[in-house]
């Protein structure tokens, strides 16, 4: 086989042993990596049922073909688990040295089973794969443990994948960070991870792929590193200053896209004190980059006494700025900084993290949480150290951070009181930074992802509205023409089925959407690294099994079509701003959600996936993975 | 037709010459396209635009006296 390794590790921390899988080719081709080992991975051997904190659950660290080479966009990888957050599937993926210095090992994934009796970290070379005591690291920040790792390994370009005090104490959305600022962010990874007394896997190694045909890496390589300052959507802004740049979120505050005030609002008049431009401009001391790649989107900041940010722990994304910023209805950036500062040294999940609070403190406000359940915490919206106090309260689960450490679904479960009002979630998977009720299409994948509301998940509505070159690439998967954000036709569910597939391919391949490759290229890397006669087809049905795959070990879970659904405050106005006449026509929702099932080859009135569909994508033996009663 | 057009400056200069507060003459009928022509974006730019706090779109027929605010297509994550 070209370009992979071949050998998938695997670790059962209960037994302290590590073996090797071998898949032949069959597999690598019908999965490709990524999320389709996850999807593969999660379905096959994690029983139904299962506590996702226990050690029956698996924590699988998925490459792709393209990881290892010094492409743009190539160093990443997918993380699954069952979701402590959801109860069901979870995937999320994250870029870094750490995925290609995984590959330079020899390995194209890690499956983690079993749980140790003591704290552990894993050591993986080329040369060793060792179940190290971690009993030293256990407390200490992700920083602080690669730090420690380098140092007593005596590599200096060992790479992490660690977990914080977060992962530790089992945060329901804690996240994996790679090396010290890429977070594997979504759906409690790092709490999975935590449960089993992993703290790390350090990666390190010389090995290099062999290539179908490196004069076309070469090719494409150059290409991108020439031209993406002037691609279409991604170039610029992102090389300039990362996500959240000052027009897209000022555009955004203007029509109704600026999370405030926990959804309750969506335009926050100090948007512009929380930009990524005046960030950069305010605390910037400049731009990094994953392995080999020439954009550099990933902001750093250094702020002085007293808050003593450190930049190699990275700065704000926009979901960070608008989850711990405007959602909390917190304006001082330099809060912001310090608490996305702590997210990734504790390792917890800045969306999941900042939406909580704001959970937190709607209820604060409402009367339902009071300063006697806060610990005399004046947990008001706006109120910037409240917010930094919450989240070391949430890191170490002390007081009512232990409550908000469970996540707004479960949070407002126990609290009760008409509080699920303000829990805004889909299954359980707190919402991004990009509200449905402006890009209504992004709405329905939020619905239907087996992930729950995840915004990488599909296309922003508002990014295809204009017939131009960057909708020219979207054609290229099935979209049919530019139409407005708030569309819910067939036409616009099918841009959004295609932009779902494309999403799900990427993570399978496991290369970055920041990265402008159309979906051609992509499809052209995998061939020539693989040497395989790949096609667009083929790319698509590999994202049809991840999302089929995902859907059934949801079904397993108990989690059914009525769990795909927006939070109840989607579908009505806001007091004031572009949302003020807005809220999603629920029927029109619904609609889509099944037009969207009919399109995937699921049953259109009821979602589950068609014997059919297993048929086409040659995945019959999920089937007995189906409960019996669903299936069609 | 008296229209204003108001261009957030970004990275992604939505104009050759970046951000831009202009007032046009335009004829009854128009749409916020042909404000963006008359400004001289160009056709491969990319863009989101917005009136009274609403998003409209290339075909959206603008009025007199409307404001028409653009900025970067709203993404990112």
């Amino acid at each position: 086989m070209q370009g992979v390794a071949g050998k998938i590790l695997r670790v059962n921390l209960t037994a302290g042993t590590t073996t090797v899988d071998t898949p032949d080719e069959s597999f690598y081709r019908k999965y490709l990596g990524g999320a389709g080992f996850v999807s593969y991975f999660l379905l096959k051997e994690v029983p139904q049922g299962i506590d996702p904190l226990s050690p029956e659950n698996k924590i699988i660290f998925a490459l792709g073909p393209m990881t290892g080479l010094p492409m743009p966009g190539a160093s990443r990888n997918c993380v699954g688990a069952k979701s402590p957050l959801t109860g069901g599937y979870a995937k999320t993926e994250v870029g870094g040295f750490w995925p290609m210095a995984l590959k330079k090992a020899g390995y194209d994934a890690v499956i983690v089973e079993g749980k140790s009796p003591k704290p552990v970290y894993l050591f993986v070379t080329d040369k060793t794969v060792e179940i190290r005591s971690a009993e030293h690291l256990w407390g200490k920040t992700v920083m602080e443990t690669e730090d420690t790792l380098k140092e007593e390994t005596g590599l200096k370009n060992l790479r992490t994948c660690s977990i914080g005090i977060g992962g530790e104490n089992m945060v329901k959305y804690a996240c994996v960070i790679n090396d010290l600022k890429d977070a594997a962010g979504r759906g409690g990874v790092g709490a999975v991870m935590g449960s089993k007394n992993l703290k790390s896997i350090a990666a390190f190694g010389r090995w290099n792929p062999d290539v179908a045909d490196p004069a076309k890496i070469r090719e494409l390589t150059l290409y991108m590193n020439q031209n993406y300052y002037d691609l279409p959507l991604f170039g610029k802004a992102m090389h300039d200053v990362g996500t959240g740049e000052h027009s897209m979120m000022m555009g955004g505050n203007e029509v109704g896209n600026m999370p405030s005030h926990n959804f309750g609002r969506n335009d926050f008049p100090e948007t512009e004190k929380i930009t990524a431009t005046t960030t950069m401009e305010t605390y910037g001391t400049g731009m990094e980059a994953c392995a080999a790649c020439a954009i550099r989107c990933k902001k750093t900041v250094e702020i002085g006494s007293p808050w003593n940010v450190n930049k190699r722990n990275g700065g704000p994304e926009y979901e960070s700025l608008g989850s711990l910023g405007s959602t909390c209805g917190v304006g001082d950036l330099a809060a912001i900084c310090k608490a996305n500062e702590l997210a990734n040294l504790y390792s917890l999940d800045t969306i999941s993290l900042g939406v909580s609070i704001a959970f937190g403190m709607e209820c604060f406000e409402n009367e339902i949480l009071t300063l006697e359940d806060t610990g005399g915490i004046d947990l008001r919206f706006g109120n910037a150290e409240a917010m930094l106090q919450m989240v070391e309260a949430i890191a170490r689960r002390e007081g009512i951070g232990d409550l908000l450490a469970e996540g707004v679904r479960a949070a407002s479960e126990k609290i009760g009181q008409g509080s699920d009002e303000y829990a805004i979630h889909v299954k359980g998977l707190e919402l991004p930074m990009h509200d449905p009720r402006v890009k209504q299409g992004l709405g329905v994948v939020y619905s239907v992802e087996a992930h729950g509301a995840d915004h990488c998940a599909g296309m922003h509505d508002t990014a295809m509205t204009q017939d131009s070159a960057g909708f020219e690439h979207m054609r290229g998967m099935g979209a049919t023409r530019p139409l407005p954000a708030d569309d819910l036709s067939a036409e616009k569910v099918a841009s959004q089925k295609a932009a779902h597939l494309h999403s799900l391919f990427r993570d399978s391949a496991t290369v970055c959407s920041f990265v402008p490759w159309t979906v051609t290229q992509q499809v052209e890397a995998i061939a020539a690294v693989t040497g395989w006669g790949y096609t667009i087809h083929e790319a698509l049905a590999v994202a049809e099994r991840v999302a089929t795959l995902g859907r059934i070990f949801n079904m397993r879970e108990g989690i059914l079509m009525d769990k795909d659904v927006l939070p109840r405050r989607m579908f009505g106005p806001t007091p004031t701003g572009g949302l003020k006449n807005g809220g999603i026509d629920e029927d029109k929702m619904n609609n889509a959600i099944g037009l969207f099932y009919g399109m995937m080859g699921w049953d259109e009135n009821t979602g589950v996936p068609s014997r059919w569909k297993l048929g086409e994508l040659g995945i019959e033996w999920a089937a007995e993975e189906m409960p019996e009663a669903a299936t069609v | 037709m008296h229209i204003t057009v108001e261009v957030l400056n970004s990275a992604d200069k939505i104009l050759p010459e970046g951000g831009k507060l202009a007032t046009i003459e335009l004829p009854e009928g128009s749409t916020v396209g042909d404000a963006m022509r008359a400004l001289g974006t160009p056709d491969t730019s990319q863009w989101n635009a917005a009136i009274s706090g609403e998003l409209v779109y290339a075909d959206t027929v603008v009025s007199d006296g409307d404001s028409i605010l653009v900025f970067t297509p709203i993404q990112g994550g």
